[in-house]
C-alpha cells in the first residue's frame, strides 16, 4: 500500500460541494488584492466586492439547496447537506449585515486597514461556514481556527481605541486556551475510537458493533472526552460557566464586528456541536444529557439574571447572548430530531434579531463608543423615531412577543422540550424568558416614556443638549472610564482645552466636533447601508414571527440528518 | 516497559501543567507559553495513539499525526497573531499584565 | 523489567520534559521560563522520534524550538520593563488553579490510564524506535496530505493555509505602526 500510485484526485462534484465556500474565499483574496489598487477615499466600494461575493455565495447556497446531493465531499471531511446549507445561509446573512453596517462605522471610527477588515470578515465568515459543514474533527478544528483568529484580529483592529485592543486580546487567551482544551477532547476521542471522522465515530459506537462496550461500560477515557469536548464548546458558544470573555470580547469589538460574530460563531459553534454530540456520540447521550441539562439551566438563570442589573444596552445584549444560548442548550440537551429543528429555527431568529438589535446599538453610539446607556436611550422616541420604532420591533422579539420571531424560535424549542420529556427545562426557559422580558422592555419604556435626563451617568447627555463644544471629546481617559463619568459633567467644559492630542483618534474626533458641535444628537445620521442593513433585519424579523412557514420547513429538513 | 499508557500518562501531566499556568499567570506571554504546553500534550497524546494504532488501516493509524502537523501549523499562526497583539498593546499602556489590563468588569 | 536504551531514554524524556514544562510556569523571570519552553519542545520532538514519528519530531524542532521560540522571545524582550524584578508573577487565585489542575490531573491519569476502550492497545507495547525499523511514514504523510489512496485530507490541508493567510493579515496589522 505503501507504493499505490496517486489514484485520487478531489473531482468537480467534490469542489462544487463547496461551493459557497470557495466563493466566499476568491471573494476575500479579491477584495485583500483590490485593496491595493483602490485609492484611500474609495474604500467603500470594497464593501461592494464583498457584498457582491456574500450574495454569489447565497446564490451557489441556493443552487445546492436545490440540486445538492447531500453527499460528504474530500473523503468525508466536508458535507454539503441541509443542516451545513442552513447554517452558511445564516452566516451568509450575518457577514452580510455586517459588511453593510460596515462603511458607516470605519468612515466614523479610527479603523485604518479598511481592505484587511473586509477580507478578514469574509475569511471570518468561510471559517464558520467550515466548521458548521465539517464532518471530520480536524476540519472541525482547522474551521474553527480560521474563524478565531478572523475574529481576534478583528476585534483588534481599531488600532487607537485601547478597549478594542484589550477584547482581541481577552478573547484571544480566554479562546485559544478554550481551543486547547476542544483539542485534547479531540485526542481523546480518536484514541477511543480510532478515527476523527465524524461517520466513523458514529459507526463506531452503533449498536452491536463493539459488544464490549455494552457490557463493560464505558472507560473513564471516553467521558473524559466528552467532557473536554463539552467544556471547549461551551466556551465557544458562550455557556456559563465559560461565559466570562463574552460580555467585554462583545462590547469591545468595533460594533459592526460584533453584530457579526456573536451570531456567526453561534451558529458554528452550536452546528457543530450538535455534530459532534447529537450525531457521532448519538448512541453515548445518557452520558452527556444531563450534562447540557445542567448547564442549559445554569446558563439560561446566569445569563439573564446577569442581564437585568446592565445599564449599559451593548453589554445588557451581550448578556442576552448568553441567555439565548441557554435557550439554544435546551434543545442539545433535549436531543430530539424535534428539539434539534426548533434549534435550527431559534438560530435562525436569534440572527435576524441580534444583528438588528446591534445595528441599532452602532446607529446609536458615538465616536468614541460610549453613548449606549440606559439613559442615553431615554426620550429616544422623540429624537430618532425611525431609529425607536426599529429597536422597539427588535427587543420585542428578543423578549419573545408573538408574533415575533422570537416567539416562534422560543416556542419550537419548549414545545420540543416539552415533548421530549423536558418538562422542567421548558418550565424553566418560560420563567427565564419571562424575566428576559423585564430587560428588554424597560429599554423600550426608556425609550418611549422618558424624557432626557440632564445628568447622565454617560459621560454625555448633557452636554448633548446643551450644545457644549467638546462633549464628543469627553471620552475619560481609559485608565478611570469607570469614574469618568461621574465627574463627567463637571469637567466637560474645560477639559477639552486642557487635554493634549495624544492620539490620532481624539485628534480626528476633534474635527468631528467642529463640523457637527450644534447638532441635537451626538450620534451621526444613519448611512445609506446602515439603514439598509436595519430595515432588512427588522423586516425579517417580523416577516420570520408572522410566516414561519419556510424557515421551519428547512430547519426540519435539515434536522432530518438526526434520524437517519 | 514503555507502553502507550506511559506517554497518555506524559500527555496528561503536560497538559495538566500547562493548565495551570494558563489559569494562575498573569503575564499575557505566559499564559501563551502556558497554552503551547497544553498544545504540545495534545500533540504527544495524538501521536501516542497514532503509534499505538498500528493494528488499524493504514489511513487511520497516521491520522493522529496529520492531525498533530495541523496543530503545530496552527499554534505556529497563533503565537504570531498573539504575539503582534501583545506588542501593540504593550505600545499603548507599558503593560501586558492582564490583571492590570483590566478597562471593563467581568 | 528491561532497562533498554529506548526505554532509558523514554524516561529521560519524560523526566526532562515535566521537569522544564514545570519549571516554565513555575519560575519567576520570564526569560528563564522562555528558554526552558525552548528545552520542552525539544523534549517532545525526542518524544515523538520515540513514537516513530520522525517527520513530526522535524517539524516540532523547525517550528516549535525554533520559530515559536524566537517569537516569544521577541514579545518579552520588546515588551520587558528594565525594573521588574519578577516579571512572570502568578494571580491571586493560583491556589484555586492548582487544585483545579490537580483534580483534573488525577481525573486525565485515571481516565488515561484505565479505559475499556483503549484497553485492547494501551497497555500494548509501543513500537518505540530503533534503527532501520519501519521507518517510512514520510511518505506516508506526503501521501495522505496531498491525494492518497484510501484517505484525503487535502482539504484541511488547504485551509490551514487559510489559517496561515490570515495569521500574516493579522500580524501586519495588528503589529506594524504607523
Amino acid at each position: 500500500m505503501l507504493n499505490t500510485p496517486f489514484t485520487y484526485m478531489p473531482t468537480g462534484a467534490d469542489w462544487l460541494r463547496i461551493l459557497p465556500e470557495l466563493i466566499v474565499f476568491g471573494a476575500a483574496l479579491l477584495v485583500l488584492l483590490a485593496d491595493l489598487f483602490i485609492p484611500n477615499g474609495r474604500k467603500g466600494w470594497l464593501a461592494m466586492v464583498c457584498l457582491l461575493g456574500v450574495i454569489a455565495a447565497l446564490i451557489g447556497v441556493g443552487y445546492l439547496l436545490s440540486n445538492g446531493d447531500s453527499q460528504t465531499a474530500f473523503y468525508g471531511m466536508i458535507s454539503d447537506d441541509t443542516l451545513a446549507l442552513f447554517s452558511d445561509l445564516l452566516i451568509l446573512f450575518a457577514v452580510g449585515i455586517g459588511l453593510l453596517y460596515s462603511p458607516g462605522y470605519i468612515e466614523r471610527h479610527a479603523v485604518t486597514r479598511i481592505g484587511e477588515y473586509y477580507g478578514l470578515m469574509l475569511l471570518a465568515a468561510l471559517g464558520m461556514m467550515l466548521m458548521a459543514s465539517a464532518t471530520n474533527l480536524m476540519l472541525i478544528f482547522v474551521g474553527l481556527e480560521a474563524l478565531s483568529l478572523s475574529l481576534y484580529i478583528l476585534c483588534a483592529i481599531e488600532l487607537t481605541r485601547f478597549r478594542s485592543q484589550e477584547a482581541g486580546m481577552k478573547y484571544f487567551i480566554l479562546s485559544s486556551f478554550a481551543s486547547a482544551i476542544l483539542l485534547y477532547g479531540m485526542a481523546m476521542l480518536y484514541g477511543s475510537t480510532g478515527t476523527t471522522s465524524l461517520s466513523g465515530v458514529q459507526a463506531f459506537f452503533a449498536p452491536g458493533r463493539h459488544p464490549f462496550l455494552a457490557t463493560s461500560g464505558y472507560g473513564p477515557l471516553l467521558l473524559a472526552a466528552m467532557g473536554l469536548l463539552g467544556v471547549g464548546f461551551c466556551f465557544k458558544v458562550s455557556a456559563i460557566p465559560f461565559q466570562a470573555w463574552t460580555p467585554d470580547v462583545y462590547v469591545g469589538a468595533p460594533t459592526s464586528v460584533t453584530a457579526f460574530m456573536s451570531v456567526g460563531t453561534k451558529v458554528a459553534a452550536f452546528v457543530a456541536l450538535s455534530r459532534v454530540f447529537l450525531l457521532a456520540l448519538g448512541a453515548q447521550s445518557d452520558k452527556w444529557e444531563p450534562v447540557f441539562w445542567i448547564v442549559a439551566i445554569l446558563t439560561m438563570l446566569g445569563g439573564n439574571l446577569m442581564a437585568v442589573v446592565q445599564r449599559d444596552v451593548k453589554r445588557l445584549l451581550a448578556y442576552s447572548s448568553i441567555a439565548n444560548a441557554g435557550y439554544m442548550l435546551v434543545a442539545i440537551a433535549t436531543n430530539t430530531q424535534h428539539a434539534f429543528s426548533g434549534l435550527l429555527i431559534f438560530l435562525a431568529t436569534y440572527t435576524v434579531m441580534n444583528v438588528g438589535a446591534f445595528g441599532i446599538v452602532l446607529a446609536l453610539e458615538r465616536n468614541d463608543g460610549q453613548g449606549t446607556t440606559l439613559d442615553d436611550f431615554a426620550g429616544l422616541a422623540k429624537r430618532r423615531p425611525g431609529v425607536a420604532a426599529a429597536m422597539a420591533i427588535i427587543l420585542f422579539a428578543l423578549a419573545g412577543v408573538p408574533p415575533s420571531a422570537g416567539f416562534v424560535g422560543k416556542y419550537y424549542v419548549f414545545q420540543a422540550a416539552i415533548v421530549g420529556n423536558h418538562i422542567d427545562l421548558a418550565v424553566i426557559g418560560i420563567l427565564t424568558s419571562v424575566l428576559g422580558m423585564y430587560y428588554y422592555l424597560r429599554v423600550i419604556w426608556a425609550m418611549y416614556f422618558t424624557e432626557p435626563r440632564n445628568v447622565s451617568g454617560g459621560a454625555g447627555a448633557i452636554a448633548a443638549t446643551t450644545g457644549m463644544a467638546g462633549e464628543d471629546e469627553g471620552e475619560p481617559e481609559p485608565a478611570d472610564a469607570a469614574s469618568g463619568a461621574s465627574v463627567a459633567p463637571v469637567r466637560a467644559g474645560t477639559a477639552t482645552l486642557a487635554r493634549p492630542v495624544t492620539s490620532r483618534r481624539s485628534a480626528n474626533s476633534r474635527t468631528v466636533v467642529a463640523t457637527q458641535a450644534p447638532a441635537e444628537s451626538a450620534a451621526p445620521p444613519l448611512t445609506l447601508g446602515t439603514t439598509v442593513a436595519l430595515t432588512l433585519a427588522v423586516v425579517l424579523t417580523v416577516a420570520l414571527g408572522l410566516i414561519p412557514g419556510p424557515i421551519v420547513m428547512l430547519a426540519e429538513q435539515a434536522a432530518r440528518l438526526l434520524g437517519q | 516497559m514503555v507502553t502507550l499508557n506511559s506517554f497518555l500518562v506524559l500527555g496528561a501531566i503536560l497538559f495538566c501543567i500547562g493548565l495551570f499556568g494558563a489559569l494562575s499567570k498573569r503575564n499575557a506571554v505566559a499564559i501563551l507559553m502556558s497554552i503551547e504546553i497544553m498544545l504540545n500534550a495534545v500533540n504527544i497524546t495524538l501521536v501516542g495513539y497514532s503509534s499505538a494504532f498500528m493494528g488499524h488501516t493504514h489511513g487511520e493509524r497516521l491520522t493522529g499525526q496529520i492531525f498533530a502537523i495541523f496543530i503545530i501549523t496552527v499554534a505556529a499562526a497563533e503565537a504570531a497573531v498573539a504575539l503582534a497583539m501583545i506588542i501593540a498593546i504593550y505600545r499603548r499602556r507599558s503593560t501586558i499584565d492582564i490583571g492590570e489590563i483590566n478597562l471593563m468588569r467581568w | 523489567m528491561s532497562l533498554d536504551i529506548p526505554t532509558i531514554a523514554f524516561y529521560l524524556i519524560a523526566i526532562v520534559l515535566v521537569g522544564s514544562a514545570l519549571a516554565v510556569v513555575l519560575l519567576r523571570n520570564i526569560v528563564h521560563s522562555a528558554l526552558f519552553l525552548a528545552v520542552m519542545f525539544g523534549a517532545a520532538a525526542g518524544a515523538y522520534v520515540l513514537l516513530n514519528a520522525e517527520f513530526i519530531a522535524i517539524v516540532q524542532v523547525l517550528i516549535y524550538a525554533g520559530a515559536v521560540t524566537i517569537l516569544v522571545l521577541f514579545a518579552i524582550m520588546l515588551t520587558r520593563n528594565a525594573q521588574s524584578q519578577s516579571s512572570n508573577p502568578f494571580a491571586k487565585q493560583w491556589w484555586l488553579a492548582l487544585i483545579i489542575c490537580v483534580l483534573l490531573g488525577f481525573g486525565l491519569v485515571y481516565a488515561v490510564g484505565n479505559s475499556a476502550m483503549a484497553v485492547a492497545s494501551a497497555f500494548a507495547p509501543v513500537h518505540l524506535a530503533t534503527l532501520g525499523a519501519d521507518s517510512g511514514t514520510v511518505t506516508r504523510l506526503g501521501q495522505l496530505l496531498y491525494s492518497p489512496f484510501v484517505y484525503s485530507y487535502v482539504l484541511p490541508f488547504e485551509i490551514a493555509s487559510v489559517v496561515l493567510l490570515v495569521a500574516i493579515i493579522g500580524a501586519i496589522v495588528i503589529g506594524r505602526e504607523d
